[in-house]
């Protein structure tokens, strides 16, 4: 089965493209085929560091119709959502129908959403669920990268929601440092080019490795809702 | 003019005439029609139209800035369809209360999608404009 993966919450700063760049560089490092779509026209950040994504311009409507026509030639297709977009992506999946052209397709739909310890970024979550319920799948992305604290999300509705009811599953992306965050923005470097970049110490490195690790293992936990099916 | 006469400077006086007209002094000679017109709840568009019809040409601000100097009227404020402050979900004994039977839209408060727990749902509605953030949060469970 065909997979489409969004990675989507309407409230900035969450950590949409933070967790993309290193979404797609996890399927770059385990030689999964994929395409990747930048749609933030303001900071394309996951084209930045891997200046093979697709752009997609989501102010030109019939431009989205695009992410199938890509999802027909791939087997996953992961796109990075701008900001403030929840609504033209609802819009649009009600306009063509999300669940019959999935299902013509064979493919299902990833909802990735990255979460903080702001009401705004749960609130999002929530949209989301209510608008699609059972029509997709859900990864909430834990970001600590702000606050290791998400006392509004384990106490929310829909996160119960998500696990008992609609099959969602939560991973976590820790924080990494602040000068290793710099420093890979400096040099436009993933974490896989910076891990061989002699502008990396050996303990930064290593810091960036063990990072990396963490993510990749909380990755494949969930690797059944946001791969494609073998 | 030889001498000052106090006594043909107050005949003068007394017949001098201002050259600006005493205010509303078209006006007052229709006062009793105004005020008729008013009780009958006319507008202050339509008493100044009917009073053009008939030679006494004026218009509907005239006539509002007459009713409430020289009649009295009190002016109240314009009611604004504007946002309505939501008042106490529960009253005290209990029952419905105003905020219970508006709807969210006529109360101006944005439409929140309804719950949809199960996606069977229909989508829920969306207004669009600002939106705050309202997380629904579990309750506390009760031993």
């Amino acid at each position: 089965m065909k997979r489409l993966d969004l990675i989507l919450n309407g409230k900035g700063g969450v950590g949409k493209s933070f967790f993309a760049v290193n979404f797609v560089q996890f399927l770059k490092d385990k030689g999964i085929a994929h395409v990747a779509i930048d749609s933030d026209n303001e900071n394309s950040t996951l084209k930045r560091f891997h200046p093979n994504a697709k752009f997609l311009d989501l102010d030109k409507r019939r431009e989205l119709d695009s992410i199938f026509g890509t999802l027909e030639k791939a087997n996953l297709v992961v796109m990075d959502c701008r900001a403030a977009s929840t609504d033209l992506f609802t819009d649009f999946f009600a306009e063509i129908d999300l669940s019959a052209v999935l299902s013509t397709m064979g493919a299902a739909l990833t909802l990735i959403m990255p979460v903080n310890h702001e009401s705004d970024s749960v609130d999002q979550v929530q949209r989301l669920a209510d608008q699609f319920g059972k029509k997709c799948n859900y990864v909430v992305v834990r970001n600590a990268a702000h606050s290791d604290s998400f006392t509004i999300f384990e106490a929310c509705e829909v996160r119960a929601q998500l696990k008992d009811k609609l099959g969602g599953r939560e991973i976590a992306m820790s924080r990494l440092q602040d000068w290793l965050v710099e420093a890979l923005n400096a040099e436009n470097l993933t974490i896989a080019a910076a891990v061989k970049h002699s502008a990396f110490s050996l303990l930064d490195r290593q810091r960036l490795q063990t990072w990396q690790r963490k993510l990749y293992a909380e990755i494949e936990s969930a690797a059944d809702l946001l791969l494609p099916a073998k | 003019m030889s001498s000052f006469d106090p006594t043909a400077v107050r005949k003068a006086v007394e017949e001098f005439t201002p050259r600006r007209p005493q205010k509303f002094q078209d006006l007052l000679p229709a006062k009793d029609v105004i005020t008729e017109l008013r009780e009958k709840r006319a507008s202050y568009r339509s008493i100044a139209d009917l009073l053009s019809q008939h030679c006494l040409p004026t218009s509907k601000t005239a006539i509002a800035v007459f009713c409430h100097q020289i009649l009295g009227e009190t002016v109240r404020p314009r009611k604004r369809p504007g946002r309505k402050r939501p008042t106490a979900s529960t009253s005290a004994n209990g029952g419905e209360t105003a905020s219970d039977s508006v709807p969210a839209a006529e109360a101006g408060i944005p439409a929140e999608p309804s719950s949809n727990h199960n996606g069977d749902d229909a989508p829920p509605t969306r207004t669009r404009g600002p939106r705050i953030a309202q997380v629904r949060m579990l309750k506390p469970q009760t031993t």
